[in-house]
């Protein structure tokens, strides 16, 4: 018995685990600005580099214990575990290495939602302070490593944007390839933005596209009085209860053709039923009838036919009645 | 300095009361929700449903300094937790589960051009998207709005949900608060839309339906409408889904719990987590007061469009075959207390005209029909 238990436990750790793991699978970065001079502003109002993460994922995430790094880190294969690995080569080089630290609500990001991390090398600001600063006169590759080492993604971002100009993607949380189960960056879809139209809108936090329901969209536009949704939804919520009125009719049919048939073969039985039916006044009958309802109404009772009582006599007896036997299983104690 | 610091936090202290964060619009909501709570316990108006949103309403507005995950709208407070069923819509099908297992479609059966009643009476939900979009709304925000229309609490809370989150409490308490004012609203509708001849047309009783017939309806009923409709399966699956556990006579355990047990606990999570989404902030705008006002015409042009189109319908019908037009307003799906007031009217001009069990036919078709009327509007606008 116990081990079953363990095996129960185990599985349902791995699963859970896995399922964990899918969830981190599925963060990307999708926004950043290496040169903030006036523009997204941390919780001590200062203009810090900041780097966007989204979680693509319909599942919340905990970042806990990922690794933001700006340079490849070759993690050896038969050294210590790949988390204890970059843990300690964040501590040796906060420069590079950022380790995301436990228990931060900030870092537990829902589902479809962006959390935003600051370049300051400040981490005694927060759990979303970087231990780092990007330098904006070359080229930054940035990468985020799981706990266990997997690369789960990447972003080049080009040497001297502009001030208050972002580097994101076109589409939040866009797809990336994946080569030899490692992600590759592409360029193409990802652009400068330098918030002066809609749609090189700077958006830290933000979608970098706006969701928009084309559908509504359309609806408003060419059918503004919403005489055509609603001409076409009747007509479709007819033609549904219309299906079913003439099945239901055919059925009908059918079943009392079926029933004629059966009253014309079985009549003399039913005539030898019929002083058994009326015997007794037709207030006892309407008594009866009373009684009946009321019992219907009371149990809610399943009835075989439309206004027929049906009664279902309980034949088990305490040996064999199943609810009896329902017993506990013997435990040892 | 102890008494500074003593001080210090009372004063701190005194910040987290709702005292000191309570402002007038807290205090009108709670009054709304006290009112809800009358309703039903005094007058007896859909208790089961306006206990829970009442008491929820003065949950969702009791006062509070934000940031300590309590309120309903603060990610992981247990209210948000519960609330996720709401925003998600996940109780709604459960209810809709319920509902199958407690339903008898018998009547609807036994007589069904009954279901085109149903479907005449989803007017009232196009009639109110074409006044929401002439008073200013996105169409989203229409059809979340016209689905009170259908006049189905949980139809209306699954599409609101979906379609337009921000309005789903506004939409969900004009529902369920129009569903207990059935009563009021419908007669002077019935009335005035008939003639007197009319109103005392007998009409004949039900034939007996197989249990073949039951077994076969929510099998054919899930594939018929869901073909049309997919994006209703949530509610049309677990609708049929339901009512299969109850007609086959096989499950009954399964049927008495979707029923019981299942449906009352749905329902009083519901309830409550739409009472408490009516956070004053989000629920007394302008727009709350349009909803009351299209859901007021949904009911009306519902009620309206049922009654006329049986009299349409008693045209081409042979004599001895016509429908009663009083029971064209039980095309709504608030069952059964359409059909109960179908029976009222009826029997108020001939005591010996029984509607009831001829109005459960359009009753439980309106079910299916705002189901699939939500389920077009989701496809078009989702």
């Amino acid at each position: 018995m116990n081990r079953k238990i363990f095996l129960i436990i185990t599985m349902i750790a791995v699963t859970a685990l896995s399922s964990l793991a899918q969830g981190r699978k599925e963060l990307r970065f999708n926004e950043v600005m290496t040169v903030n001079d006036s523009s997204f502003i941390d919780q001590y109002g200062r203009h810090d580099a900041w780097v966007e993460i989204f979680n693509s994922s319909y599942g919340t995430v905990g970042m806990e214990q990922m690794f933001v790094t700006n340079q490849l880190i070759d993690i050896p294969q038969d050294g210590p575990k790949p988390k204890d690995f970059l843990s300690a080569y964040g501590q040796e080089h906060p420069d590079v290495c950022y380790e995301i630290p436990r228990g931060d609500k900030d870092t537990k990001v829902a589902p479809r939602t962006h959390v935003v991390f600051f370049a300051d090398g400040n981490t005694a600001a927060g759990a979303t302070h970087l231990s780092y600063n990007l330098d904006a006169s070359r080229e930054n590759t940035l990468y985020l490593y799981d706990v266990n080492g997997d690369l789960v993604d990447m972003v080049v971002i080009p040497a001297n944007l502009p001030a208050d100009h972002s580097y994101a993607l076109a589409q939040d949380g866009d797809s990336h390839s994946v080569t030899d189960g490692k992600p590759q960056f592409d360029a193409q879809a990802w652009a400068e933005r330098n918030g002066a139209t809609d749609e090189s809108a700077i958006t830290p936090g933000k979608f970098n596209k706006g969701v928009v329901n084309e559908n509504i969209e359309k609806f408003a536009k060419e059918d503004p009085r919403g005489g055509i949704i609603s001409v076409v939804a009747m007509g479709i919520v007819f033609s549904a209860l219309l299906m079913l009125f003439i099945l239901f009719f055919l059925f009908g049919q059918a079943n009392k053709a079926a029933g004629q048939k059966q009253e014309t073969d079985n009549e003399p039985a039913k005539l030898a039923e019929v002083p058994a039916a009326t015997n007794g006044s037709q207030a006892d009958d309407e008594v009866m009838a009373a009684i009946c309802f009321a019992l219907y109404q009371h149990l809610n009772a399943h009835d075989q036919e439309s206004g027929v009582l049906t009664f279902d006599r309980n034949a088990n007896t305490a040996w064999s009645a199943k609810s009896s036997l329902m017993r506990e299983l013997p435990q040892r104690r | 300095m102890v008494l500074l610091d003593i001080a210090s936090n009372l004063q701190q202290f005194w910040h987290f009361t709702g005292f000191y964060n309570c402002e007038w619009t807290n205090l009108i909501m709670i009054c709304v929700g006290l009112f809800f709570i009358y309703l039903a316990i005094k007058h007896d108006f859909e208790p089961m449903l306006l206990v829970p949103i009442g008491f929820g309403i003065l949950i969702g507005n009791i006062p509070f300094q934000p940031g300590n995950e309590i309120g309903i709208y603060e990610e992981g407070s247990v209210l948000n937790i519960l609330y996720q069923g709401v925003r998600q819509g996940w109780y709604p099908p459960l209810i809709f589960l319920g509902i199958g297992a407690m339903t008898d479609f018998s009547a609807l059966l036994a007589n069904p051009k009954l279901m085109l009643v149903g479907a005449a009476a989803q007017f009232g939900i196009f009639g109110a998207y074409m006044i929401a979009l002439a008073l200013g709304f996105m169409p989203d925000q229409a059809g979340a709005i016209a689905i009170i229309g259908g006049a189905d609490g949980p139809t209306a809370i699954f599409l609101s949900g979906k379609l337009a989150p921000n309005l789903m409490g506004a939409i969900a308490v004009c529902a369920y608060s129009y569903m207990a004012l059935v009563p009021v609203i419908q007669p002077p509708v019935m009335r005035l839309l008939t003639t007197k001849k009319e109103r005392l047309i007998k009409m004949k009783p039900a034939r007996k339906v197989s249990q073949n017939e039951k077994i076969l309806f929510p099998i054919f009923g899930l594939i018929l409408t869901c073909f049309f409709v997919p994006s209703g399966l949530p509610l049309l699956g677990m609708l049929f889904f339901g009512n299969l556990l109850r007609e086959s006579g096989v499950t009954k355990r399964l049927a008495n719990t979707a029923s019981n047990a299942m449906t009352d606990m749905v329902t009083i999570i519901l309830g409550m987590t739409v009472g408490a989404s009516t956070q004053a902030s989000e629920f007394l705008t302008k727009e709350t007061i349009f909803i009351f006002f299209l859901g007021f015409c949904a009911f009306v042009i519902a009620s309206a469009s049922g009654v006329l189109f049986v009299k349409l319908f008693n045209l081409v019908l042979p004599q001895g075959k016509k429908l009663n037009p009083l029971i064209g307003n039980a095309g709504v799906s608030a069952v059964p207390m359409a059909a109960r007031i179908s029976n009222d009217q009826g029997l108020k001009y001939d005591p010996s005209n029984y509607l009831l069990m001829h109005a459960m036919g359009p009753n439980v078709a309106g079910v299916i029909g705002s189901a699939v009327a939500a389920g077009v509007l989701l496809g078009f606008l989702g």
